[in-house]
């Protein structure tokens, strides 16, 4: 973390404070804390992949199914579903000072997570009650020492609440069509899906040009919602509301000139929105005399826009506390966002170059042709509404990330990891010459850029199919570490049980787990998910139990006297002293978990039972039947969820620990 | 004036599991009035940390009578009735410097309010409000000893044991956390304090009465009242009754030795 980061968190006002925090900080930097970059990357995962799915003909193309009733029978609405959790999950974990509720957030997610399991074992379902119970134990392991945060300035806290709201709207309209199966706006044009796609219907030479259509309309729908989110929060008129509210009339005349100009901004951005995108030319009355006005609307936004962006950036660098930096160098970013829209649109109108259909091959004939049949325009209609939501999304997520704070740390991370970086590119480039200078056979050992051809001809089905495996993995390192950490909480107390247990732990763990992988699945019956878990659940259980065991143990004669001179209870020495003292041992056993999880769900699958998607199962058949390039694929797939899983506990490690010493020095 | 510690024919033998014996204090007699300033010094190894210890019910007499505030010294830690400080500062490290003050009011069920509040109040006392939400290591040494000063009066108890508190400290730091230590104890009036250390001077500037003590066994050798003015301040120091004092008490020990 940055200094200056680190004195935003610690309420450091005074310069001098700062001064004597820089000097207790000294020249040791800390490790960079990048669990804010994998969480706002895993949202824009999670826009992309929902923004698929919700999409028909996008979902057509990247085979999650032909429809979105198909994609409900694959169990990707479960996917979606627990996506969305995580996702809002993560945003709350590891975004510290998101809201200044965040307390009372984490509650509601707690106790929600209770809920789902008294339900579950209401419906008698074991493996899912043990899932949840651990979930809820995690949660509790990794906020039972919350740091205490300030509300910062209010302005910046405002926008941050409009960022929210953005990424609200998106999950919003995302929640609707999975729990309600309806989708706002088909359902707004009174769009049948079924008529829906048939009218897509086409040809399938005619396919490839048209999905290149369909990705130029997106990508147009994209930038617009970026132009229009930005442009909003650029504006900020929550703010003139509370000046109005709280008479602060002082200069009424330059707000009100403001607030007049972004709502001409406004306007022009939907006039021009609707010149650039070729769907709309058609309905709009503004299409049958479009070369008249087209390049009136652009200059206007030009000139209104450009007006629009002085103004209301001229007062942004005035004032300098830590706070109101962050704030401005947010809205510069705005102001960089509304300034793409519009060079973009500008570019289309007047120079007549769109960036866009250059980019994906597409003439804009072409495009005119294929959406001439009415029918088909107004079908995409909905699709890309939905798509200017999701830049609204995509923005706000973006802006919220806020990449260009931290820059310092991620050249940090770079730093350190130089000599790594090096070696991965040497490796690659050995690989790749070395596959042609010693004429190795391809079912050998493909070449990576044959890999990676293949794998971005199938990764859409790859990632679809790899969900059983994901969900088959993350069940059983929670069943797996949840009975681990128990059992161990209970040898740690009693010496008894421990002499009970702790051999038959070391029997687990000696067992190979593929001696294991056909005997599981005669218990728990060959296609049951159960016989995969109760695998990776075996694999996950012995680091977890082993560690726990030893951070309880490993407390301070010192620190256990201080708890005696206060008459603590038993029960109160393990919730104020064992537990956080065990903290960095269960967390690193969870580490080591989570990738063991992974491999221990894939090889499961080598034993058959599974889904003919699920990844490991690809993975053997591939090899098999000698297609390699396909069998890699799956493998990177399966590794880059691995590191994924791995990292994602590392967040929350950080999160539990921040004081935990290898995260504040240099861990050399 | 009522009798906080009293100590008749105390002795701890100490049993290794070899069945080697060490015979760690023998026949204490002890007894400190209500509101003093007691000091035990002695060379490592006389027993000063084990007779700490042993009031604070931390571990158990092998003989003899120990009673506290007229409890026991289990009833009288049950009851919560003392502060105990360590050499080094023993915070906890995963709990900001006021949540390491409201630790010991976290474990005695106080209010959340009343927990905030006098957690508070005892940083005040520390002049360490400033640093009220960061973590032990962003602090010194010396402001860690006074976190866990904080900490120990926190739930106001009428009798503090230390146990060499700032003995890993430099010596002006030592000196400055002396003047507050006094401060402290002046404000919280009847306040008994049960001092060890191994450093002459600082005994005889801290305390009311200094207990020499020898080893094996540990044994106490001589009691001296220290009847210097208070409130002492670093002039004190410069008087020389306060070497005179302070010659005694070493003569003492190497008499002891």
């Amino acid at each position: 973390m940055a200094i200056e980061e680190q004195a935003l968190h610690n309420e450091v006002e005074t310069p001098s404070q700062v001064t004597e925090l820089v000097e207790k900080l000294g020249t040791a930097s800390r490790l960079p804390n990048l669990s804010r970059d994998v969480a706002a990357l895993l949202a824009i995962l999670f826009v992309v992949i929902t923004y698929h799915i919700q999409h028909p003909t996008l979902l057509f193309r990247v085979q999650f199914g032909e429809t979105f009733r198909d994609v409900q029978e694959q169990g990707f609405q479960e996917a979606i579903v627990y996506s969305l959790i995580g996702s809002i999950g993560l945003l709350i974990i590891t975004w510290k000072r998101l809201l200044p509720e965040r307390d009372q957030l984490i509650k509601v997610v707690q106790w929600s997570i209770l809920i789902m399991f008294v339900y579950s074992l209401w419906q008698h379902k074991a493996i899912d009650s043990i899932t949840w119970a651990t979930l809820l134990g995690v949660l509790m392991l990794t906020y039972s020492h919350r740091k205490t945060w300030t509300i910062p300035a209010l302005r910046y806290e405002r926008l941050r609440l409009a960022l929210i709201v953005g990424i609200g709207l998106y999950l919003l309209h995302i929640c609707v069509l999975i729990l309600q199966n309806t989708n706002i706006f088909v359902d707004s044009y009174n769009l049948n899906l079924e008529e829906f796609l048939d009218t897509l219907q086409m040809r399938r030479s005619e396919a490839e040009i048209f999905a290149n259509t369909i990705k130029v309309l997106n990508g147009t729908a994209l930038l617009g919602g970026l132009g229009l989110a930005s442009i909003i929060y650029l504006w900020a008129p929550w703010n003139s509301i509370i000046h109005l509210r709280n008479k602060l009339l002082l200069d009424w005349r330059i707000d009100f000139a403001k607030d007049m100009l972004a709502l001409l901004t406004l306007v022009l951005w939907f006039a021009s929105y609707v010149l650039i995108n070729p769907m709309w030319v058609q309905e709009s009355s503004l299409a049958h005399d479009l070369d008249d006005t087209s390049w009136l609307i652009a200059l206007g936004l030009l000139l209104v826009g450009g007006a629009f962006i002085g103004l209301h950036l001229q007062d942004t660098f005035s004032r300098s506390t830590q706070q109101e930096r962050v704030y401005q160098r947010l809205r510069v970013a705005f102001a960089v966002g509304v300034g793409l829209y519009i060079l973009h649109t500008t570019a289309v109108l007047l120079a007549d170059y769109n960036a866009l259909s250059d980019y994906y091959g597409v003439r804009n004939a072409t495009i005119d042709e294929l959406l001439a049949d009415n029918a088909r325009a107004t079908a995409l209609q909905p699709a890309d509404l939905a798509a200017i939501l999701a830049g609204v999304g995509l923005a706000s997520i973006l802006y919220f990330w806020s990449p260009w704070e931290r820059w310092r740390a991620y050249v940090d991370v770079a730093r350190r990891n130089l000599s790594a970086i090096i070696v991965a590119i040497l490796t690659i480039v050995i690989w790749e010459l070395g596959v042609d200078f010693f004429e190795i056979q391809q079912f050998l050992l493909p070449k990576p850029s044959a890999i990676w051809e293949t794998f971005e001809e199938i990764y859409p089905g790859l990632i679809a199919g790899s969900w059983f495996t994901i969900k088959n993995a993350i069940q059983g390192f929670l069943v797996g570490c949840g009975a681990g950490i128990v059992t161990g909480t209970l040898s740690a107390r009693f010496i008894r049980f421990s002499r009970a247990v702790l051999p038959l732990a070391v029997a687990a763990n000696a067992v190979p787990i593929i001696a294991f992988a056909p005997i599981s699945n005669a218990w728990f019956g060959l296609t049951s998910p159960d016989s995969k878990i109760a695998i990776v659940a075996v694999l996950c259980y012995f680091p977890a139990m082993i560690s726990t065991v030893t951070g309880l143990t490993s407390v301070e004669q010192r620190q256990l006297e201080l708890m005696k001179s206060y008459a603590a209870s038993q029960l109160e020495i393990f919730r104020y002293l064992r537990l956080p003292t065990a903290l960095p041992f269960i967390f690193s056993s969870l580490k080591l978990a989570a990738t063991l999880a992974m491999i221990g769900a894939i090889v499961a699958e080598f034993f058959g039972g599974t889904p003919a998607t699920a990844l490991g199962f690809r993975i053997k058949n591939d090899a098999g039947l000698l297609r390699m390039t396909e069998s890699w694929s799956a493998i990177i797939v399966a590794s880059v969820l691995g590191i994924g899983f791995f990292l994602f506990i590392s967040a929350l490690e950080r999160n539990a620990m921040p004081w935990y010493s290898s995260f504040r020095d240099q861990s050399r | 004036m009522t009798t906080v510690i009293s100590i008749e024919n105390l002795d701890k033998i100490f049993e290794s599991r070899d069945g080697n014996t060490v015979h760690a204090l023998k026949d204490i007699n002890l007894e400190v009035e209500q509101g003093e300033f007691v000091s035990l010094i002695g060379p490592s190894g006389c027993g000063k940390s084990t007779l700490l210890r042993l009031i604070a019910d931390l571990i158990e007499p092998t003989s003899g009578h120990l009673m506290i505030n007229g409890l026991s010294p289990r009833q009288a830690r049950l009851h919560r009735q003392y502060g105990f400080i360590f050499q080094n500062a023993t915070l906890y490290e995963w709990r900001t410097v006021i949540k390491n003050v409201q630790l010991p009011l976290e474990v005695m069920n106080y209010s959340r309010r009343e927990r905030d509040e006098r957690a508070r109040q005892m940083l005040e006392l520390v002049e360490l409000s400033d640093f009220a939400n960061h973590y032990p290591w962003q602090l010194s040494g010396g402001m860690q000893q006074r976190v866990s000063i904080a900490r120990a009066l926190a739930f106001e108890p009428n009798l503090l044991l230390m146990d060499e508190p700032f003995g890993a400290l430099d010596e002006m730091t030592r000196e400055r956390l002396n003047n507050e230590l006094l401060a402290i104890w002046r404000t919280i009036s009847s306040m008994t304090v049960v001092f060890v250390t191994h450093n002459i001077s600082e005994a005889v500037y801290l305390s009311s009465r200094v207990v020499v003590m020898s080893p094996r066994p540990g044994q106490i050798v001589d009691i001296v009242d220290i009847d210097l003015p208070r409130p002492r301040t670093p002039e004190t120091m410069d008087s020389d009754h306060y070497f005179h004092l302070i010659s005694q008490v070493r003569h003492l020990l190497r008499e002891a030795h």
